[in-house]
């Protein structure tokens, strides 16, 4: 009895020894041949950004030509979560080797300059990026003169519109804004929202007032507050601002908009409850999907108010690929970032993503685009060299603070124009102290 | 010293440990930090003494969350302690089901917030939300309201919603120690011609004293320091009308870079929280 257990014993020391001898061998022939990336991006398969179709084929395609190299891909979805996520990771050292994140200009700059961010510069020069990029948004990508994102969505604010609805009530696409105001008010009175809004995650509000800042003030007068002395409480801004709260007095919006979630209020439109939505290109995913089937969706930028103003528009780069300054494989990390915004990917990104990267884009190669998303990109297109920035992609997160919440107050007249921007040329001045204000 | 006593401190060691490690150095890191200007990102961090306490004597935001904890806490003693209070007394009486009630009471409280949140969020949906949808049907439409987005009513709906996940358990506490009670007090006390309502002030009420304090303690400490709720719901908003300390402080750390700035919020939170449970533990304990 006392034999067969001494065997038992051995038997078990000889199972364990030959387990770990098998597991470090493969461990270390692991590490030897399968170069781990780890990735994380914003592109799912609904809401904002909803390129994933692209990203998943790019993706598989790249590691098929590397067998060495697997990704582990997370998505991460877009707007907040990302944006707040990414920080976390990259001061706790657990960063993804690449990621696709936002905000530019401000933010970003505090990431790279606390030393979080890799380099890109000598990769711009290599593979001609510097070529491709609109000069500002290398600026807002830029820290002391270095490149540090790579911006990829080009991206516009618009009136997506229900046209089927917009004929039964003998409605067209308005040509002046005070057409547009009267339309918004016939829409109301026959029962149905003017503008599908929701503001409870705060950030909505701020494209509206930035697409009305375009036609209030301008890129000019914007550039004179965010790069120059100018103050906030400008009266081209407290006219912006103003309009926007006669939007929501006049009962434009759904009833408790600041509850609203922004997909909620998607839904609203999809379902023909509301009959416009002032939104972004970067929800042309879920709207062409959508209202397929359901209505003829259609499309047009808020027309000019002022004459001596050029139309103009909101216009942004979405979010930007960045690389984390402590990757281990920097070379294939790279490599894969430029394989994924080659010009020779462009067409994935464009026909199975419906994701319009940072160039002039030529639709005769695009026939098969849906209308509106073309309309919706060379109208942009044309009016880029004027559009204003995206405010809360530009300015400090302190002052983005008293931006989101300010204008839910303005909206419910809980305070006026002219003290909400009052609070934000304080916050600004605060900011500028600090150091955080992001100038080109 | 003997193994005899040495030991039991080995049995103990772990524990502390963790405590040592994940609570006190945490805490102490935190207040350390709030004497500091970091924004999290820098390398480095700039000393500052007091600015940050003196910048919170002043910040009309850190005001305006606590008076909106502060009213929490009220709500949540006036309502799911009173009728937790209430509901155990008369499930702790003869009645048929107590047990099937009890358990019904209680299952808002295993949702955890954040489902409770989500769910609560699409019921005041101001457009499709079941609340709206039911007084619309009932001839009550005029009272159908933005409710989550109505600076009006923000705070109540959600302060609604926490006292439904919450009164369940009040009920099991105060039942569990009601069924403690010996029943011969209550039925001489009927003998001497009390009325039910004489029975629970003199007789239900002194005898939950321990336990009505123990959960006003528990209730204040978690009215002061929720936060799921209303990230879930409202992010604060509208324009801070459902602000809390606890969402001020998320956002101040990781949305706007002012760490040390939410540090010195964390640690007056702290403060208040530790003297508010000493005051009710001093004043609410029988004194012997």
């Amino acid at each position: 009895m006392r034999g067969k257990i001494g065997v038992l014993k051995g038997l078990m020391v000889a199972c364990l020894m030959g387990t770990v001898l098998i597991t470090f061998t493969l461990a270390g022939q692991s590490q030897e041949e399968i170069k781990w990336i780890k990735l994380w991006d914003e592109f799912g398969y609904t809401g904002a950004t909803a390129a994933g179709p692209a990203m998943e084929k790019l993706v598989d395609a790249w590691m098929a030509k590397h067998p060495n190299i697997k990704i582990t891909r997370s998505v991460l979805p877009a707007v907040l979560p990302m944006r707040t996520t990414i920080k976390l990771a990259l001061t706790a050292g657990e960063a993804p080797d690449l990621f696709y994140t936002w905000p530019a200009a401000a933010v970003q700059s505090s990431f790279a300059k606390a030393g979080y961010l890799y380099d890109l510069t000598d990769a711009a020069k290599k593979y001609g990026w510097y070529e491709r990029l609109p000069e500002l948004s290398i600026d807002r990508n830029s820290y002391k003169g270095r490149l540090y994102g790579f911006p990829y969505e080009q991206e516009y604010m618009v009136v997506y519109y229900n046209k089927d609805l917009f004929k039964s009530l003998a409605l067209k696409e308005p040509e002046t804004y005070q057409e547009f105001l009267d339309q918004a008010d016939r829409i109301k009175a026959a029962g149905y929202i003017p503008i599908a809004f929701g503001n409870k995650a705060q950030w909505s509000a701020t494209n509206t007032l930035s697409v009305l800042l375009a036609l209030t003030a301008g890129k000019k007068k914007e550039e004179q507050v965010l790069w120059g002395d100018a103050r906030w409480d400008r009266p081209e801004f407290v006219d912006a601002v103003e309009r926007f709260a006669y939007w929501a007095d006049r009962g434009y919006f759904p009833m408790g908009f600041n509850g609203l979630g922004y997909d909620e209020a998607n839904m609203l439109f999809f379902q023909q409850k509301a009959a416009m939505n002032v939104t972004g290109s970067w929800l042309m995913q879920d709207m062409v999907r959508e209202t397929r089937g359901k209505f003829e969706l259609g499309v047009f930028f808020l027309p000019s108010i002022y004459k001596d103003l050029p139309p103009s528009t909101m216009a942004g780069e979405g979010s930007e690929w960045n690389v984390w300054a402590k990757t281990r494989y920097p070379e294939e990390v790279i490599d894969f970032l430029a394989y994924l915004v080659s010009e020779e990917n462009e067409s994935i990104w464009i026909t199975e993503g419906l994701l319009f990267p940072m160039a002039d884009i030529d639709f005769s190669k695009y026939p098969d685009i849906h209308p509106v998303v073309r309309k919706m990109l060379e109208g942009g297109q044309k009016l880029r060299p004027n559009a204003v920035y995206d405010l809360h992609t530009t300015i400090p997160e302190s002052v983005t603070f008293t931006l989101y919440s300010g204008l839910q107050a303005v909206s419910a007249k809980a305070i006026t124009p002219e003290k909400f921007l009052k609070d934000m040329q304080k916050s600004w001045e605060e900011s500028k102290e600090l150091g955080e204000i992001w100038i080109p | 010293m003997s193994l005899r006593k040495i030991v039991p401190y080995f049995f103990i060691l772990p524990g502390f440990l963790y405590f040592v490690i994940f609570m006190l150095y945490p805490i102490f890191q935190t207040v350390s930090l709030s004497f500091y200007n970091w924004d999290g990102l820098a390398r480095t961090k700039q000393f500052i003494g007091l600015k940050n306490y003196l910048r919170l004597v002043q910040d009309p935001i850190f005001h305006v969350s606590l008076s909106h904890n502060l009213i929490w806490v009220a709500l949540t003693i006036a309502l799911p302690l009173l009728i937790g209070l209430i509901l155990a007394s008369i499930l702790a009486g003869k009645i048929k089901g107590r047990n099937v009630f009890s358990t019904i009471y209680f299952i808002p409280h295993i949702i955890a917030l954040v489902v409770a949140g989500t769910i609560w969020s699409w019921i005041y949906n101001p457009i499709f939300g079941l609340l709206n949808v039911v007084l619309k049907e009932i001839g009550l439409g005029h009272l159908a309201r933005g409710w989550l987005g109505d600076p009006q009513w923000a705070l109540i709906s959600l302060n609604m919603v926490g006292n439904w996940t919450y009164f369940g358990f009040c009920v099991l506490i105060f039942l569990s120690f009601l069924q403690s009670v010996d029943p011969t007090v209550y039925e001489a006390a009927v003998v001497d011609g009390a009325n039910s309502l004489q029975r629970f002030w003199h007789i239900t009420i002194p005898a939950l004293r321990g336990t009505i304090v123990f959960v006003t303690v528990y209730s204040t400490i978690g009215a002061l320091k929720f936060f799921d709720l209303v990230y879930i719901t409202t992010r604060g908003g509208p324009f801070h009308k459902t602000e809390v300390v606890s969402s001020y402080m998320f956002s101040l750390f990781l949305r706007q870079n002012r760490v040390s700035y939410a540090a010195s919020i964390s640690t007056v939170l702290t403060g208040i929280i530790f003297s508010l449970t000493v005051t009710i533990l001093y004043f609410g304990w029988e004194k012997k």
